[in-house]
């Protein structure tokens, strides 16, 4: 059992650490987007619609990343001052409103990402990137997430 | 017993349009709404939402099919990653272009009868029924793409280099004369006229009643637009179903008065713009033939390439090919 | 259930789930998926997968982890720490220092878009400066966070062309409309921290050791690189060469060569920055994703109904109308998102402040200096969020939450003053245009 918890959080976090250099790669491409148009007059037509894919991408991965680094924001103030024990309890509360954000969401990303797939989705205009990849990784990245929450409850316990 | 219950029963909708509050449609889809109302007595009550107060206008299709809302505003263009058809329904450039006839009114009159009478709307509706939706009915944006720019341009020499701010498929027809063609949100495309980060801008007439683009680029170059460009009401197949007959035949008698509603609408947007023209707010900039000659073979292109895109398409283009009397 | 037993259950809930530390994502989003289930159906559950979707694909969201991974290369290299030890020794003479010129950065950063780079950037890099050379905490994360949601009033801001585009008035009119407002504010916040470190020079000590011109022309490399970063980020806006969106990557790009500059730039610098860049647009992008969804929520449940029926019901002098319009807002920016408030209310109020012979343009900066204070007002504000993620781990919710008070205060005023003086808002576009 911890051997599968640590498991989550280590693919957690080795995913969010490769997934983090995309900024990298997004500002690249807005440079170069920026450079080709003013320096050579020549715009891509693909530079947003790839970056808006890459931006999904780290999203989907950076909830449950910020969620095993502890970045999410509480409102700590009466928190602080509360007894272990409800400390416990506002976990399990914690847990399950969680369930009932990322449950709802992974179920209905779900049907989401197979209906671009069965479509074939792309993207409208000349450049027609398919849009069905990002759209099936969203409930994958959700997936992770939701698993994260159940990490850090049962470490919490 | 059954049939006195299904005449009682009122049918509560939800439409949500593909533009934001502030758009013409809000004003127009009341008109929908109370004539809905009307037609069936009370029975059919449509309630109206602006984008993006449900969904994010690129959802807006997918979301309709997973009944978060009944049915949607919106135009084809938007959905051709999914309807390829789509696009020539929205705007195939220089398709929906009619010297025959003179008014605005008349101009929308050629065009509906040309997507009513001749089995052109069966293709359509057949396509988006395989989406699951039903297309109901069509309506009018105006002239589109209705350009901007901050120069005086009339020759294809003018433009050559240019950037201009362009969506979709339009990117390749200002491209395909030598315009360079830019994504940019319209949201950021005042100040980008403003500080020339691009030279000229396309959208449909609200660019400057709505978005006042002309403060910053005057001119209206002309030649290279379409005198109307087609928008729809989808309804959820599911939910279509469902209705009654003769709530079917209300909802599409108040979506033809809908149909008039925009083109009344629109016509008094153009008539604003006229005004602007008389004050010298807005510059009128008309290509010369050569250029809009140049604009016409890209098209033509254009539609070729579409036509591959699958069978409805094909069918779609050979028919406006034989109206339009192209080859 | 009807929409004001709604509102109240809803706000409710979400207070209760907020207070008892249940983190923002998650509260945000249990509330509003229960209320979307129990009271729409499984059919309406859709628009968080249609919600979600749009915000991890918006451009304008990008410029979030931009501005951080700017930030971030900053800090990671070291480089910010030895700019405000260079900075504080040219401003050694002056209480508080360390606190204008960060004021005096935001302005510069509002330049380029909206509240996200004032805070996110200096959150980053002159708030743990100024803790480090004892800046009391509320003076050090107030200035920054008031200076931030600037971003909203001096031009150019999205929230503006929102309003332009509902209200069908100019965009141009409505940037020059925030410029006096938003410089008037910024000479506020700069008054209060020099008046400050006159009546409790403790709270902002001038820095102890001595310092020599040497030091200070020697210091000046130290400054003149990442200061360039803003040169860089504004000029290329208004040279015309990219736009705001597209600014913040080119600040991102100019913040990595400054580090290859300096030496800096090795594994460590470029894998820490990422990492950091990554925990906060998390943080930031999924209380967004919720927030956004419950103005859906709410707004598909008859929001504007009942704003309409409230505003119908009083029968009296257009001011009152005008100041329950305002109170409205304000209430509503307590829980809510600046955008979703904006979304709800701004097309129903704007036509009505038209109707009851308001300038639109004065209204719509009247709304948005309300939306400045909606960003600092707890429990959700944006701004209190955003740096409860970039500050140092020491800084608490209690600090920043309590560092607010005077600066919504002075905005507080300005909106007043505006309300009572239209010209601070009309004069200048009218003068321009
Ligand atoms: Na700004
Ligand atoms: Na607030």
């Amino acid at each position: 059992m911890k051997k599968i918890l640590e498991g989550i959080s280590w693919i957690l976090k080795r995913l969010g650490d490769i997934c983090s250099l995309l900024i990298l790669v997004i500002m690249g491409i807005v440079s170069y987007e920026v450079i080709a148009r003013y320096g050579f007059n020549s715009p891509t037509s693909w530079a947003w619609l790839i970056n808006k894919q890459l931006f999904g991408v780290f999203v989907m991965v950076a909830g449950g990343y910020a969620l095993v680094h502890h970045a999410h924001i509480r409102i700590e103030i009466l928190y602080q001052h509360f007894s272990p024990k409800i400390k416990v309890l506002i976990s399990w509360l914690t847990f399950a409103a969680a369930c009932c954000f990322l449950g709802a969401l992974l179920w209905k990303s779900t049907s989401m990402g197979l209906e671009s797939w069965e479509s074939r989705e792309v993207a409208m205009g000349i450049f027609k990137l398919p849009l069905y990849p990002l759209k099936l990784f969203m409930p994958v990245g959700t997936l992770l997430f939701l698993l994260g929450c159940v990490v850090m409850l049962l470490k919490k316990k | 017993g059954e049939n006195a219950r299904a005449a009682e029963k009122v049918y509560r909708m939800k439409i949500q349009s593909l533009y934001p509050r502030g758009d013409l449609s809000m004003e127009t889809l009341k008109i929908f709404s109370d004539a809905a109302a009307k037609y069936s007595d009370g029975r059919l009550k449509i309630k109206i939402f602006a984008e993006p107060e449900i969904v994010p206008g690129d959802q807006l299709f997918v979301a309709t099919k997973q009944g978060v809302v009944d049915m949607l505003q919106g135009m084809g263009g938007m959905w051709g990653g999914m309807v390829p058809v789509g696009y020539v329904e929205f705007n195939l450039p220089l398709a929906f272009r009619i010297s025959e006839a003179s008014t605005f009114k008349e101009k929308a009159r050629v065009i509906r009868d040309f997507y009513m009478n001749n089995g052109f709307m069966d293709i359509l509706r057949e396509e988006y029924a395989k989406q699951d939706m039903y297309l109901l009915d069509i309506h009018t944006y105006g002239p589109v793409p209705f350009v901007l720019s901050t120069k005086k341009m009339t020759t294809c020499e003018d433009l050559n280099g240019m950037k201009i701010k362009a969506d979709g498929g339009n990117m390749a027809y200002h491209s395909g004369v030598g315009m360079q063609a830019v994504q940019i949100s319209p949201s950021e495309t005042y100040m980008a006229l403003k500080l020339g980060t691009v030279d000229a801008a396309e959208w449909d007439v609200s660019a400057v009643t709505g978005m006042k683009w002309h403060e910053v680029a005057p001119y209206w170059v002309q030649g290279m637009e379409c005198d109307h460009a087609i928008g729809h009401i989808l309804v959820s197949m599911k939910k279509w179903d469902r209705l009654p007959d003769d709530v079917k035949a209300a909802m599409h008698k108040a979506a033809e008065d809908y149909w008039v509603a925009t083109v009344d609408a629109y016509e008094k947007e153009i008539a604003a713009v006229e005004k602007l023209v008389e004050e010298g707010k807005v510059k009128v900039s008309v290509l010369d033939q050569e250029c809009q000659d140049k604009y016409a073979d890209v098209a033509h292109n254009m539609w070729d390439e579409m036509a591959q895109q699958d069978e409805a398409s094909s069918k779609a283009i050979s028919m406006i090919k034989k109206w339009r009397n192209v080859r | 259930m009807s929409i004001e037993l709604i509102t109240i259950t809803l706000f409710t809930s979400l207070l209760v789930m907020l207070a008892l530390g249940v983190p923002v994502t998650f509260s945000l989003g249990a509330v509003t998926i229960a209320f979307t289930y129990f009271l729409e159906g499984t059919d309406a559950l859709f628009t968080v997968a249609t919600t979600t979707y749009q915000q991890i694909t918006s451009t304008t969201l990008m410029t979030i982890p931009l501005f951080l991974i700017m930030g971030n290369f900053l800090v990671k290299s070291g480089i910010s720490e030895r700019m405000f030890n260079g900075l504080n020794y040219w401003l050694s003479g002056v209480r508080g220092g360390l606190a204008i010129v960060s004021i005096g950065v935001c302005v510069a950063l509002a330049m380029c878009g909206g509240f996200g780079p004032g805070i996110l950037t200096m959150g980053l890099v002159a708030v743990p400066a100024m803790l480090k050379h004892n800046y009391s905490k509320n003076i050090a994360l107030g200035s920054v966070m008031a200076g931030g949601v600037l971003g909203e009033i001096i031009p150019p801001a999205i929230i503006m062309i929102i309003f332009a585009f509902i209200g069908r008035i100019s965009v141009g009119k409505l940037f020059f409309g925030g410029i006096v407002p938003g410089f008037v504010l910024a000479c506020l916040y700069v008054s209060y921290i020099v008046i400050s470190g006159i009546i409790r020079p403790e709270s902002l000590p001038k820095s102890t050791g001595q310092v020599t011109w040497a030091m200070r022309f020697k210091a000046l490399q130290e400054i003149f690189l990442p200061s360039m970063l803003v040169v860089l980020v504004l000029g290329s806006i208004f040279l015309g060469v990219a736009t705001p969106t597209e600014a913040a990557g080119i600040g991102a790009a100019g913040a990595m060569v400054i580090c290859a500059l300096h030496k800096k730039l090795t594994w460590s610098v470029v894998r820490d920055s990422c990492s950091e860049t990554l925990k906060i647009t998390g943080m930031a992008l999924w209380i967004l994703i919720p927030a956004t969804l419950f103005g859906v929520f709410y707004s598909s449940a008859g929001a504007q109904d009942m704003i309409m029926e409230v505003i119908e019901s009083l029968e009296v002098s257009r001011w009152i109308v005008l100041i329950c319009m305002q109170l409205i807002l304000m209430i509503f920016g307590m829980f809510m998102d600046d955008y979703a408030v904006v979304t709800i209310c701004a097309p129903i109020m704007l036509p009505i402040a038209k109707l009851l012979g308001f300038d639109p343009i004065w209204f719509s900066i009247l709304f948005i200096l309300n939306m400045q204070m909606a960003y600092l007002s707890p429990p959700f504000g944006w701004a209190l969020i955003m740096m409860k993620g970039v500050a140092p781990p020491e800084v608490t919710t209690r600090d920043i939450w309590r560092s607010v008070p005077p600066f919504m205060l002075l905005q507080f005023l300005v909106m007043v003053a505006v309300m009572i003086f239209p010209k601070m808002a009309t004069w200048l576009p009218n003068m321009v245009f």
